[in-house]
């Protein structure tokens, strides 16, 4: 039993161009002998998953004050003196950003199989990232003389809440922008898949997220909010 | 080691271990250890080698370096918020004394509660973590070698950023847990932001540190080390970093809005504006009692690993230690409002966090239960770290009892911000986490340091703390009940408090005599103790089986691990002489580690592990100095810092291991 493991790990130490999902698939097939999953996950896939779980449960606990805030409020949400959000702009960008999942999928699909056209697929999801960025600042132009973040808890809420995940798109961008010009040096391959998949786990987080506070704060004040 | 089955409970084997304690002592390096060495230890020794100096001292990256900076580091914070305390408790030793001034006094029990809580009693977990977890899973480095390395410069640098603001005279002086309004618009000069701003830069190093644990114990594992042979002392270190993962972030976010309202005078807690004040308090303690259970679940850990090794025996029931030690780490997030029983909140939230607060004593009964029982099947050999044990286990029970009674609302309602809130959390926080760390420091300085320490000495040190700590918080229960309020800097005469003070304040001068006496204790065994053998007290687990200090790469040879009590079973010390020639096991061509899957720990592969830089310090630098603009008020200087800090983690991301050097 013992000496199967070893023989077969041995092989795959032994490939070292055995990419990860490369590995994964072989057990899939039963290619190898493995009785538990997941399978072949690095340190890197784990850390980034914690790095989610920490960001997560913090925009999880900001969102909760937003309800909380919203429902300590006796006057109404928003509160009279401010309007209601503008919601076309924040569509838009909760679009693109949630699109731009599909390039960023299939470049890091291409990488794995050390395909060129991961780059363009990549620059173009990571180009994605920035137009929402721009598209928040441009929302908050057309917010901000009724709404302000020191006016009331509505906007402190408000701007603090897309600032910080704009913010986090920022860096997501910055990460992607690393990877990129990597491969720019490096090639497209194998080697760098380890690193675009791990970006792209938090790319999918920022998506997720921009859902959750797209419906928060921009759409969760027309429902009942003005009785 | 002559002893080949492997330890069950009842069995004659248990006792055979004792009988054996002098024959494995007399090594002074194990022979299976010294057998992997003579085959591979020069090639090794040559790929591990270190910088000395200077340039060593910044670039390492050795995850047994940098665990005892933390116990170094958070050692002198606990003796600079034991000082705080000592003046606090002469101050209060007489009525009416003017020793301070209230001002002064709110600034030391603020800094003393939030130095204790977050610069000494977490990173000493941290500290015992780095150094520990790797060589007791059996691998040679953490699995993020540089983010150890930035932790610990954060933490350096947050401690320093904190204590710095009491040499300053602006130290947070709102308590430890900082209530809004009275943290915002009531404190208008910098000290709320200290406090507000150094929490969030320790978090960094916290939630970096958690990270790294928790996936170095899941992926780095010696093989056939699976989930139910993980040490104890492990699954209190991966239970409490992700506790931290989880209950860091409240906290950060409670600290971000309150530096925005103090700052750009935006509105979270502000009433008047649509803000809640309560908001603050569910959100710290949402973190804070979670974390009560982050500082003494490991400490709970370092109880599991000395109890077994002087009973002889293997632990009673550990997958029921394990069950409880995780389950508490879950129902500790359902718990925070028995904190807020007295603020007004409605009578369906109290009864459910009540009952919930009744739960979470099952099990911690659970694990008393074993350690107990460990103690009675097994046969106790008496030692300064199992007199640390013991003094644990009787001081926590203490602890937990008046904890179940503040479950109890109304009586919460009548002994709340009274002195029984002080000598409760004093009994949890000193008797569950600073008893069992001596006891943890005793028990593996041989490890840590490769010299012996007096035993006469560490009994002394040992009686000492624990006569002065009962002392010192035992008649704080009575005094509190006698309704004596808790962070008053002086009180009249005439309420009956005043012999309880004096018999708390001579506690108190008696503990730092026992701290100063063990600090003592330490600095004779480092100049002048007898040399340590690898494992001097016929322990279980595998960080005996290195070097004493180990090596810089731990294991010549990776073992196999059998059992759960590895030392113990004979095979796993011989798996170290049989795959002395196994390159897999040995890795002397580059610096790599071994990396296996988490629940069976079986081998996926062989890891490129970075080696000494000095990114970390870098990246550190320019968070500290991002910070101290903020403090400042100089956002676009911080804003530059930050982005160059930006560019250093790009030139540290350029640099991965996997990429530049070759695999085998």
């Amino acid at each position: 039993m013992s000496d199967v493991h070893a023989a077969t790990t041995r092989a795959r130490i032994g490939d070292r161009a055995t990419a990860q999902g490369e590995s994964e698939r072989a057990v899939r097939r039963g290619a190898w002998p493995v009785t538990e999953t997941p399978v072949g996950k690095t340190t890197g896939w784990w850390g980034m998953l914690l790095f989610i779980a920490t960001e997560a449960t913090m925009f999880a606990a900001f969102i909760a004050s937003y309800y909380y805030l919203r429902f300590a409020t006796a006057t109404g949400w928003p509160p009279p003196s401010d309007k209601l959000p503008h919601v076309l702009v924040p569509s838009i960008g909760t679009g693109v950003l949630v699109l731009s999942c599909v390039p960023m999928w299939l470049g890091v699909k291409a990488a794995r199989r050390g395909r060129m056209l991961a780059a363009p697929l990549v620059t173009l999801a990571m180009l994605a990232g920035v137009a929402f960025v721009v598209l928040q600042a441009i929302d908050y132009l057309q917010e901000y003389p009724s709404s302000t973040p020191s006016k009331d808890a509505y906007g402190s809420l408000l701007f603090t809440i897309t600032g910080l995940h704009a913010f986090h798109v920022a860096i997501g961008v910055f990460m992607l922008l690393l990877v990129l010009f990597s491969s720019l040096f490096r090639g497209v391959g194998k080697a760098q898949h380890g690193a675009a998949r791990v970006c792209a786990m938090y790319w999918y987080f920022l998506a997720v997220l921009a859902v959750a506070i797209y419906v928060t704060v921009y759409l969760s004040p027309y429902m009942g909010g003005r009785s | 080691m002559t002893t080949t089955s492997p330890s069950r409970p009842g069995t004659e084997t248990l006792s055979t271990v004792a009988d054996d304690l002098d024959a494995t002592t007399r090594y002074d390096v194990l022979p299976e250890r010294g057998a992997a060495e003579a085959t591979v230890g020069a090639a090794l020794d040559e790929e591990w080698a270190e910088e000395p100096g200077l340039k060593g001292f910044i670039t390492t990256v050795n995850h047994k370096r940098i665990g005892r900076r933390y116990l170094v580091t958070a050692g002198i914070f606990f003796m600079f918020a034991g000082i705080n305390a000592l003046i606090m408790r002469t101050q209060l030793a007489h009525p009416n004394q003017s020793l301070i001034s209230p001002e002064e006094y709110d600034q030391l029990f603020t800094l003393h509660g939030t130095v204790m809580i977050f610069f000494f009693a977490t990173p000493m977990n941290s500290g015992f973590g780095n150094f520990f977890l790797p060589l007791m899973i059996g691998t040679r480095d953490m699995a993020y070698p540089r983010l150890n390395a930035l932790s610990y410069w954060i933490f350096l640098f947050a401690g320093i950023f904190m204590l710095s603001s009491e040499a300053l005279q602006w130290a947070p002086d709102a308590g430890w847990f900082a209530y809004v309004p009275l943290s915002n618009e009531y404190s208008p000069a910098l000290n709320l932001d200290f406090y507000a701003l150094g929490l969030l830069f320790l978090a960094v190093s916290s939630t970096i540190g958690a990270m790294n644990l928790v996936v170095t114990a899941l992926k780095m594992r010696a093989p056939g080390m699976s989930l139910n042979r993980v040490p104890l002392f492990v699954w209190g270190i991966v239970t409490q970093s992700l506790m931290l993962v989880f209950a860091l972030p409240p906290l950060d976010l409670a600290n971000l809005m309150l530096f925005l309202d103090r700052r750009l005078h935006m509105r979270f807690f502000d009433t008047a504006k649509g803000g809640d004040a309560v908001l603050w308090q569910h959100l710290f303690w949402l973190f804070g009692h979670p974390d009560v259970y982050i500082i003494v679940l490991p400490a709970m850990g370092i109880i599991s690993t000395i109890i077994p090794t002087f009973s002889r025996r293997s632990i009673i029931g550990y997958p029921y230690v394990v069950l409880a030690t995780v389950a508490t780490g879950i129902i500790s997030f359902g718990v925070w409002v028995h904190h807020m029983f007295a603020v007004g909140l409605s009578n369906v939230s109290l009864t459910f966090f009540s009952a919930a607060t009744l739960t979470i004593s099952v099990p911690a009964g659970i694990q008393m239960l074993a350690w107990i029982g460990t103690m009675w099947r097994g046969r106790v050999v008496l030692n300064p770290a199992m007199l640390y044990a013991m003094s644990f286990i009787i001081t926590f029970v203490v602890g937990g009892v008046t904890g179940v009674m503040f479950a109890v609302v109304p009586f919460d309602q009548q002994v709340t911000d009274s002195y029984f809130v002080v000598a409760h959390f004093h009994y949890v926080l000193f008797g569950g986490a600073v008893l069992p760390m001596l006891g943890g420091l005793f028990y593996w300085w041989p490890k840590m340091t490769g010299r012996m320490t007096s035993h006469a000495g560490g009994v002394i040190s040992c009686v000492l703390i624990f006569i002065g700590m009962n002392l010192t918080f035992f008649p704080m229960h009575i005094q509190g009940l006698l309704g004596m309020p808790r962070r008053i800097y002086t009180y009249p005469s005439g309420y009956g408090w005043g012999t309880y003070n004096l018999i708390e304040t001579i506690g108190a001068y008696l503990l730092a005599l026992g701290f100063l006496w063990t600090l003592f204790v330490f600095v004779q065994s480092l100049l002048s103790g007898p040399p340590a053998p690898d494992d001097p007290w016929g322990a279980n687990t595998l960080e005996w089986a290195t070097g004493s200090p180990p090596k810089p790469y731990n294991f010549p040879v990776i073992p196999t691990v059998h059992s759960l009590n590895p030392l113990w079973d004979g095979k796993t010390l011989q798996s170290m002489v049989d795959h002395r020639h196994d390159p897999q096991r040995t890795m002397t061509e580059h610096h790599q580690a071994l990396r296996t899957s988490e629940l069976d720990g079986r081998i996926e592969r062989v890891m490129s592990m970075p080696g000494e830089t000095s990114q970390p310090l870098l990246v550190a630098a320019f968070l500290t100095m991002t910070v101290c603009f903020l403090l400042a008020g100089i956002p676009i200087a911080a804003a530059v810092a930050f982005g160059i800090m930006g560019l250093v983690i790009g030139w540290w991301m350029w640099n991965r291991p996997e990429i530049d050097e070759p695999a085998p």
